[in-house]
């Protein structure tokens, strides 16, 4: 069965008219469509917070790989597969993104040392002190941008904590991500290969110091890799592997906190008496207003799988070669898990998160993430007593993968540091 | 009822100590020790929740 299309509303993620405002869409779609089928791509489209659950749930056998990239450009799926596509190769290794079961979790276990819970705890100190050297340099000019200024730089100065790459080089990391990110209307996507080459040239430096300095765990995100020997084969990693295992924690954890942070500051500086409660008592209140921040405040769209397998899940029979997209954004709106869901409440009961995806791929980074955000949030409300947001001077943009803010300037009134 | 890990999935999030501090807790390392694999019936609730709230969807109960 295949959910039709019915006359009068069509959705495609990539269309000029969705990228400008995805939000009616993704009414028409959690309220009319679950399991939407779009024809130009062979693919199913699931919004609802349950069907998302449900189709990342499904972790077995290679069901759902990012075979063909989890953000494709729109180019790369125009076709239809007879079946499931070849799986991308594993000698040598590609991007961990792609990668099929055992290799996925294989390359992920590697790596993920430093952004477990303890871990993450323990750099915790090490990010407030970042956090308030900013706020040191940017609280006296009055005004300045928080998503660049303040958060961005604090974000990528802990990537260059977690790739050895010293802090002085954090403008440079910034700009290099930033850089990618380049909206226009005639630029819907990113173009994913170009983005590795160009990322891969930052990090390639950064595994070959690992790798004078004897690797011994210190940076333990790159010298898991070092160390790491491949369960089929045995053999160890070069450094373009290690690269492309790396290309997308490097992206996520300088660009991907910024963003809640800096749009929940200006989400509750749009409810004053919100902002209010929350100040009443920073300790216990930052933690549960950073989950309605995560939830509503984010500005990435989907993700996308290819089916390996035929499959039935969240009522629709998938076919092997097929696509699912998981409407995350949408998700995160859906009436049947958050009563008045496009409504900001800060201490709104919140019994599941869907913000760092589900199952095989939920976020590797969300520990660090969250400690981020909180961080940030916390040091930003405790030193900052007055501003607002110069929204004449904000900017908003869209790609097909990020819808939301950009730039936030803000005015600082009354502040102690 | 069974307590069962898919330990290619688990990553040590801890999510399931949080839910069910009884049945599981993170070492030292952030590598997930099941307490008890086989809970009595008065845990089930809780030992559900654990299941539910895992992110990776690494728990499952067997009956």
């Amino acid at each position: 069965m295949n959910a039709q299309s019915p006359i009068g509303f069509s959705y495609d993620p990539y269309a000029r008219d969705v990228l400008k405002n995805p939000l009616p869409y993704y009414r028409e779609l959690l309220e009319n469509h679950p399991g939407y089928y779009v024809e130009k791509y062979d693919m199913f489209v699931f919004t609802r917070f349950q069907d998302i659950i449900d189709v990342a749930g499904v972790t077995d056998d290679n069901t759902f790989v990012g075979s063909e990239s989890t953000l494709p450009m729109p180019a790369a799926i125009t076709h239809k597969n007879d079946g499931p596509p070849p799986f991308v190769s594993t000698n040598p290794m590609s991007a961990g993104i792609m990668l099929p079961s055992p290799e996925y979790e294989e390359m992920r276990l590697a790596h993920i040392k430093p952004l477990r819970p303890k871990a993450v705890a323990a750099i915790q100190d090490m990010v407030r002190d970042l956090v308030l050297g900013r706020l040191r340099e940017l609280l006296p000019r009055g005004r300045f941008e928080v998503m660049g200024e303040f958060c961005g730089l604090v974000s990528a100065a802990v990537t260059c904590h977690l790739f050895g790459i010293p802090k002085s080089e954090a403008q440079g990391v910034l700009d290099a991500v930033n850089a990618l990110a380049v909206y226009s209307d005639d630029k819907v996507g990113v173009d994913t290969p170009g983005m590795y080459d160009q990322l891969k040239a930052h990090i390639r430096p950064a595994i070959e110091r690992r790798r004078k300095a004897g690797a011994d765990g210190e940076v333990a995100l790159i010298d898991g890799l070092i160390n790491h020997r491949v369960k089929s084969d045995g053999r160890a990693l070069t450094d373009d592997e290690i690269a492309d295992q790396l290309v997308c924690s490097f992206v996520a954890a300088t660009e991907t906190p910024p963003k809640p942070t800096s749009q929940g500051l200006w989400m509750l500086w749009q409810n004053p008496d919100q902002l209010a409660e929350v100040r009443k008592d920073l300790d216990a209140n930052i933690p549960i207003v950073t989950e309605e921040i995560l939830r509503l405040c984010i500005t990435n769209q989907f993700a996308i799988r290819t089916a390996h397998k035929d499959v039935s899940v969240a009522g629709v029979d998938i076919k092997a070669g097929q696509r699912v997209l998981l409407g995350i954004y949408a998700g995160l709106r859906d009436p049947r898990e958050f009563d008045d869901p496009e409504k900001f409440i800060w201490n709104r009961k919140i019994n599941r998160v869907l913000t760092f995806g589900y199952g095989q791929h939920h976020c590797i980074g969300n520990n660090l993430a969250r400690m981020q955000v909180r961080t940030m949030l916390r040091a930003f409300l405790e030193h900052v007593e007055e501003f607002e947001f110069d929204m004449d001077k904000a900017v908003h943009a869209a790609s097909y993968f990020h819808w939301g803010w950009i730039k936030l300037p803000v005015v600082v009134g009354k502040y102690s540091i | 009822m069974k307590i069962v890990v898919n330990w290619s999935l688990c990553e040590g999030n801890g999510n399931c100590e949080a839910a069910a501090p009884e049945l599981f807790q993170l070492d030292d390392d952030d590598q997930l020790e099941v307490l008890n694999d086989s809970p009595p019936e008065e845990l089930r609730e809780k030992a559900e929740a654990a299941v539910r709230s895992c992110p990776k969807s690494a728990l499952s109960i067997e009956e």
